[in-house]
């Protein structure tokens, strides 16, 4: 039976004896693919579930693509996701996700595999060598310790990959370093492509929480400290070469929706609308923080996006760097430089230096701010409280950028405390005023906050919060961003908030569908049902669509689109909605809700694996700061526009500065949105009778030999 | 002349060419879509001047009615901070008002620079 | 040459037989020019040509043109390459090989399949050159004759024939018409429209006469170099 967009395989690296296992990707096919297929095979291939530490060797990480990896399907062709135990996380590392772009997952799929499960540990490092149906695993000694870049060029070199761009095609089969008793005679394949390696810098290596797998010049998987998995593993690298193709079942309506996806929903280039409402529908543009270094570039983005979000530049440093990583470092770079260009320089470097280490930078973003706190407090320096000899007075300069990050990676300096995780050094280091005070701002998990305060943006912080780390979904941000920058400049609003939510909620089915209070974020609705709804929604059309059939997180939901006569975005719509490219892809017959129902079935399996680790609601809390002040961003931005209905039920944008989250309350929406998930309210645990429902019997039979269902009668 | 400041002193322009203690800073941050609104501080004008220049791919985020108290009180600049007032209760939008601020401070950083340069000569 | 159309020869196939024979050599290689015998194949009607400054490398157009021809989305059967480096700095980091639909294509010239060849200018769609897979013998001479790095031939692993950009004539999976005067694929679906077709033929005596300057207006207006 052909699985249309499926490779038909699931590769198995056994680290601990080095050996390759081919299983049937079939029997995951319910689960859909990336973080589905990856919690599912975490599920069977994990033996021990109650792990809250990455880097147990019980651990199993999963590297997993979708059927529309690899294919036109509009910014869902080259994503990849990754799932296992984090690192670094407070209290608990849960079973966590993170994701990343660029060429891998394409060249996985050609290459025959659907995703990779990664088990066990290599007794010293290895790389492992994809070619196709070949999998070599190779000592990876002399690779230990160089940066991601330079692995990814020496692993090409090792292969006798031809440098440059113009190259002549390479039979796969003859390329050195192959497996011995490979066939001969029969005809490999060939491609003139460079290999996807997939791979680990210093902070991985040295297993430090926030290390990062990188892939390219600047894709990350950032999240979750899944590089410090790999390094535990000794696993240094992956590298994929892919000569086969994925067949598609309806390659006539896949092109059809993908060009109609470009001409409808797509601003176009004769008369372009470069301030469109859209999140597909906008030109290609370089998400950096710093104006662009130079006019001498291009975009550039993953495999299959309609509208790439970085950039190649001709100035030798920036490449494919785009969003937080072009400015972690950027309130510090404007203390030394002398001008914009410099500002830029220093920025895209500093972006170039956490990729070559593999560190996720979001960590420094309210991270170095309280570091610098300290500093400038007398309690972090040389001989202080807190001892560190980085060049505190030199922050700012590049110098100083690359001594962070290798302290950071190489667990020396004030390295060794925060390797273990952030929140966990701020106690040691007796700074637990600082989570009560705000100085650190990492509100949920241990883990920062994203930029979009949970007091005001409401969805990210209860996403964050009932789940397991910065939700980092876009799906409604928008709202805030496209609004207040239009407040900033005095510029009309191009949707008004009444329509704005109407638009939303059309297509917020099955929970949400035509209710518009539910994006209302007033005082008055904060910790209400409708509310509720709004977060189960984003979380179970993520677990489906974004994160495991893989829409891009930058273009996905597309809910309103002012390139279209009625603002109706893509999302769900009849002629370009995510279940038209799946089912064009797959053969399925999905409606859109079906695919919402699907990512609800993953959502529960993932709660699952939290409450096997130990998690109960009794945990489940903001960092204090966030209970205990008010957001006042004020001081920071002027405001945080967001659609509110007055007392009167009209729809207005209203500033939601100024409130904090009353713990009280928070417990009362705990319980209502437990309740709406079929949980039990007294522990937050998923209830037999709502797995059975789902079709994950075997979930509950787990959780109850375990001693941790929960009860039907609550 | 747009602007009616007067020279200022050499002691005043050092003070406005250079950066104040970190517990005078003055909170700025950045809102840039889709990584959020972002932290950080100014401590100097120089600084405020870079951090406020337009470009398209961020906004930056300020209290502008907060400004000139932290001008008058930790630069030491009263004309300036006066002028900013002045600047900041007439804009039609919070943009006009940073952009309006961004020309006035430059205005003066070059002042300084000249007063500067005139005491070396 | 022996002209029997048959498919074997006793124990010896066709193809072995035109191999052995020396059918194939006609023409002479010299460095510098692509033939030293003229050939007189009419000009095709149509051409891609491309826009290497902006590229954004996301590979749409390999994935659509396989899906267009086979159904299958991939890159060794695309016959538009796409290559990059992410480490190389713009304008290198990016190649762009389409076929060129040569005046004096030598993948045509060396074409050993008689009485028509496999790899031929089609009179019934504006002259492109392109295969029958139908009567494509596998030989491979095409695909090392091709003068272009890498060659716009591509081997069909599955089907053990040479493929190569037909300007989509052959699309069973495209909507719309192919061909000279119909859709290509890569150009609708290009998503900064890196490339273009066109009837008028590059100069045939430059290697770059095929890159060309699609960037505009609103290339500028992103921040980009028109230049």
């Amino acid at each position: 039976m052909t699985l249309y967009g499926y490779a038909g395989k699931i590769l198995r690296l056994d680290m601990t004896n080095r050996k390759a296992i081919a299983i049937e990707t079939e029997p995951y096919r319910r689960w859909g693919g990336g973080h589905g297929m990856g919690a599912a095979l975490f599920w069977d291939f994990c033996k021990d579930k109650t792990i809250t530490d990455g880097r147990n060797p019980a651990n199993v990480c999963c590297v997993m693509t979708s059927p529309l990896c690899g294919t036109i399907v509009p910014s869902a062709g080259g994503r990849c996701e990754v799932v296992g135990v984090g690192v670094g996380q407070y209290p608990v590392s849960w079973f966590t996700r993170t994701n990343f772009g660029g060429r891998f997952s394409t060249m996985l799929k050609y290459a025959g595999w659907d995703g990779i499960v990664i088990e066990g540990k290599a007794n010293s490092p290895v790389w492992v060598d994809i070619r196709d149906g070949q999998v070599i695993f190779h000592d990876a000694q002399d690779l230990w310790g160089k940066n991601t870049w330079s692995t990814q060029l020496e692993i090409r070199d090792l292969i006798k990959i031809r440098r440059g761009t113009k190259t002549h095609w390479q039979d796969i089969e003859a390329l050195p370093l192959g497996e011995s008793n490979a066939s001969s005679g029969e005809d490999f394949g060939r491609t003139t492509q460079k290999p996807a390696i997939l791979c680990i810098g210093r902070a991985g290596e040295n297993q430090t929480c926030h290390a990062a797998l990188i892939h390219d010049a600047g894709n990350g998987a950032g999240q979750g400290g899944l590089g410090a998995v790999w390094g535990s593993k000794n696993l240094k690298a992956i590298s994929v070469l892919g000569t086969g193709g994925i067949k598609v079942h309806n390659p006539k309506a896949l092109l059809r929706a993908r060009m109609i996806t470009k001409e409808k929903y797509v601003t176009s280039w004769q008369a372009p609308d470069f301030q469109a409402w859209t999140r597909i529908g906008r030109l290609p543009n370089p998400i950096i923080q710093a104006a662009p270094p130079t006019v001498e570039r291009r975009p550039q983005s993953c495999q299959g996006c309609i509208n790439g979000c970085r950039s190649r530049y001709n100035v030798g440093y920036g490449n494919e760097s785009a969003c937080q990583e072009t400015f972690w470092y950027g309130p510090y770079a404007r203390k030394v430089a002398k001008s914009r260009a410099e500002d830029t320089e220093i920025n895209l470097r500093g972006a170039d230096i956490v990729q070559k280490y593999g560190l996720n930078s979001f960590v420094l973003q309210p991270g170095l701010h309280w570091l610098e706190h300290l500093y400038e407090e007398g309690v972090l320096g040389p001989g202080r409280p807190i001892p560190s000899d980085l060049p505190w007075e030199s922050i700012g300069t590049l110098d100083f950028a690359e001594k962070i990050v290798h302290a950071l990676s190489t667990r020396t300096d004030i390295g060794a405390d925060l390797a273990d995780g952030w929140v966990q050094a701020a106690l040691k280091w007796g700074r637990e005023e600082d989570l009560h005070t705000g100085a650190l701002q990492f509100s949920y998990w241990g883990v920062p906050e994203h930029g979009y305060d949970p007091r005001a943006e409401l969805e990210w912080g209860y996403g964050s919060l009932m789940g397991d780390r910065d939700t980092n979904t876009h799906c409604f941000n928008y709202i805030f961003t496209n609004v207040s920058a239009a407040f900033a400049f005095g510029k009309p609003l191009r949707i008004q908030a009444e329509e704005m939510v109407k638009l939303h909620a059309k297509k917020m089915s099955p929970y949400a569908k035509d209710r518009p209070e539910v994006l209302d974020y007033s005082d008055a609705n904060m910790y209400s049902e409708a509310v509720a709804q709004t977060v189960r929604w984003q979380q179970h059309y993520c677990r489906f669509y974004k994160n495991s059939a893989l829409y891009c997180d930058l273009k996905w939901p597309d809910f309103v689109n002012t390139n279209v006569p009625d603002h109706e975005g893509a999302t769900a719509s009849p002629d370009a909605g995510e279940q038209v490219f799946w089912n064009a892809v797959t053969g399925d017959t999905l409606s859109f809700e079906n695919g919402i129902e699907i990512g609800r079935r993953i959502w529960n399996l993932d709660n699952a694996i939290w409450v096997l680790q130990g998690r109960h609601r009794d945990m489940v809390h903001f960092a204090p700061y966030i209970y205990e002040t008010v957001y006042n961003k004020g001081e920071v931005f002027p405001f945080f526009m967001w659609t509110c209905r007055d007392d009167k039920g009209r729809w207005h944008y209203k500033d939601l500065m100024g409130r904090s989250m009353d713990k009280a309350k928070l417990e009362e929406w705990k319980t209502i949105f437990y309740q709406l998930e079929g949980w039990d309210i007294k522990t937050g645990w998923p209830k037999r009778s709502t797995l059975e429902k789902m079709d994950m019997g075997f979930v509950a039979d787990a959780l109850e030999a375990a001693g941790r269902l929960g009860e039907e009668a609550s | 002349m747009k602007y009616s400041l007067s020279q200022p002193s050499e002691s005043l322009a050092r003070k406005i060419l250079n950066p104040v203690p970190f517990k005078d800073r003055f909170p700025a941050g950045r809102l840039k879509p889709p990584v959020g609104v972002l932290p950080g501080d100014v401590r100097s004008l120089p600084e405020l001047h870079l951090f406020l220049e337009p470009d398209n791919a961020s906004l930056p985020g300020i209290n502008l009615k907060a400004l000139p108290k932290w001008v008058e009180a930790s630069i030491g600049d009263k004309e300036l901070a006066e002028s900013i007032l002045a600047i900041v209760d007439t804009a039609a939008n919070y943009v006009e008002g940073c952009v309006g601020v961004y020309e006035v401070v430059g205005y003066r950083l070059d002042q300084a620079r000249g007063a500067i340069k005139e005491t070396k000569v | 040459m022996n002209e029997d159309k048959t498919e074997s020869l006793g124990k010896i196939t066709r193809r072995q037989f035109l191999l052995g024979s020396g059918a194939i050599g006609a023409t002479v290689f010299l460095p510098g020019r692509l033939l030293a015998i003229p050939n007189t194949i009419p000009d095709s009607k149509g051409f891609l040509v491309v826009d290497l400054k902006k590229c954004q490398g996301c590979g749409t157009c390999m994935m659509a043109c396989a899906l267009a021809h086979s159904g299958e989305a991939s890159y060794s059967l695309s016959r538009i390459q796409i290559q990059q480096d992410s480490f190389a700095d713009w304008p290198d980091d990016v190649s762009m090989a389409i076929c060129r639909q040569c005046r004096d294509a030598p993948c045509v010239a060396v074409c050993p399949v008689r009485p028509i060849r496999a790899n031929k200018a089609n009179p019934g769609h504006g002259n492109v050159r392109m295969i029958d897979p139908a009567l494509c013998i596998g030989c491979k001479m095409c695909l090392t004759r091709c003068p272009y790095t890498p060659s716009r031939i591509q081997w069909n692993r599955d089907l053990q024939k040479s493929q190569k950009c037909d300007l989509c004539v052959d699309t069973p999976y495209l909507e719309e018409k192919g061909g000279p005067g119909g859709m290509q694929a890569c150009v609708q679906v290009c998503p900064v429209n890196a490339i273009s077709y066109t009837t008028k033929m590059p100069d045939q005596g430059s290697e770059e006469s095929y890159n060309v300057n699609l960037r505009g207006r609103a290339w500028s207006k992103l921040g980009m170099t028109t230049k």
